[in-house]
């Protein structure tokens, strides 16, 4: 054989021999191999109950970011109960609820449909605030209320209590009614027997042929 | 029972609108009533009524038809120079009159005073007369000279 193949063959049985480079490669492995199987394994059990290396997060409720418009609904509607047990539903274009801790609710072009004895009734108006815990709206601004068989009311900045089915007014009060037209510091109307109390210089103008206020 | 007639509060319209004024106003609508009280002020036209306390009573089938005041407690009701007071008055929208009664006076703007158990002021002619218990009335003669 040439000189360059037998010095190849003495190069792989010198590799090959017994005691050699390879056999101390394969011996340090046969051992580092598995201690390194054994040490993974170690870490994957002990890591996750070491404290340090905690990996789930805590959401703090009071950290949190809390948006200040809590509810935002639109065509809401929030039903109850008067004190004679009748169903009165309160509907509105948009509500807007502040905040979980106020039960008040801002609403736009909100109306009220309740039952009287005589038949159903509306409250209708472009603003009001409802407090579904006290169950009444705080109106800002007009207000009309309308009854069976014509019966109108139309005034301001009343508070219409939805359970006894009263609207107070305050602070001066006026409105027009199918008997007249009122005015007055203060109001308090009974919308189930259709009487109205004016208080402090109440004036009130009937017009005598003035048809009533057509339904 | 004597009647003493006197040219007072000729033509007045009884349909014009009525204002009234006063401290505390009640509307009740199902018993087509108005309870006034407390300095009570009712103007209609050139009539004026001021009474303790007034009740309105008025119909409203097609359109509001007031049918009658009543007032009581020191009435007065005045209308141009010529004054009637009383204890209560019914001002009758349909017969167009007013009647005074208890102790009952018209005073007219020339000084003649008119007393009487009752008065009835009829609007339409102005003519009121006294009637019932005593009349006595008081006259002013205009001096011819």
């Amino acid at each position: 054989m040439s000189v360059e193949a037998i010095k190849i063959r003495n190069r792989r049985r010198h590799f090959a021999a017994p005691g050699g480079s390879h056999d101390r490669l394969i011996a340090f492995l046969a051992k580092a191999l598995p201690a390194l199987i054994g040490l993974v394994a170690a870490v994957m059990i002990l890591v996750p109950l070491s404290p340090r290396g905690e990996i789930s997060f805590l959401l703090d409720r009071n950290k949190v970011a809390v948006t200040t418009e809590r509810l935002k609904v639109q065509d809401a509607t929030y039903l109850g109960q008067d004190k004679n047990g009748r169903d009165f539903r309160v509907t509105a274009g948009t509500a807007v609820q502040k905040s979980a801790a106020t039960p008040i609710v801002e609403m736009l072009d909100l109306a009220a449909l309740m039952e009287l004895q005589d038949g159903p009734a509306r409250v209708e108006a472009p603003r009001g605030a409802y407090n579904y815990d006290t169950e009444k709206i705080d109106i800002s601004g007009p207000v009309a209320f309308s009854a069976p068989d014509g019966y109108r009311m139309t005034t301001r900045n009343v508070a219409v209590d939805l359970k006894q089915k009263v609207a107070v007014g305050s602070g001066g009060v006026e409105g027009a009614v199918p008997t007249g037209t009122f005015r007055a510091n203060s109001m308090k109307a009974d919308l189930e027997n259709r009487t109205v109390t004016l208080e402090g210089n109440a004036r009130l103008q009937m017009t005598p042929g003035k048809m009533r206020i057509p339904k | 029972v004597p009647q003493l007639a006197a040219q007072v509060f000729p033509g007045h319209d009884t349909s014009a609108p009525v204002n009234y004024a006063a401290d505390r106003i009640e509307l009740q609508d199902k018993q087509n009533r108005v309870v006034l009280s407390g300095s009570v002020d009712v103007r209609q036209g050139d009539l004026r009524l001021q009474a303790a306390r007034t009740v309105v009573n008025f119909t409203d089938a097609g359109s509001l038809q007031i049918q009658r005041i009543t007032a009581s407690g020191g009435v007065v009701v005045a209308r141009g120079n010529e004054r009637a007071t009383g204890d209560v008055a019914v001002y009758d929208f349909n017969k167009k009159i007013i009647t005074m009664s208890g102790n009952a006076t018209l005073k007219r703007g020339n000084g003649d005073t008119l007393r009487g158990g009752r008065f009835v002021i009829d609007l339409k002619s102005g003519v009121s007369s006294a009637s019932g218990g005593r009349v006595s009335g008081t006259f002013t003669v205009p001096k011819q000279n």
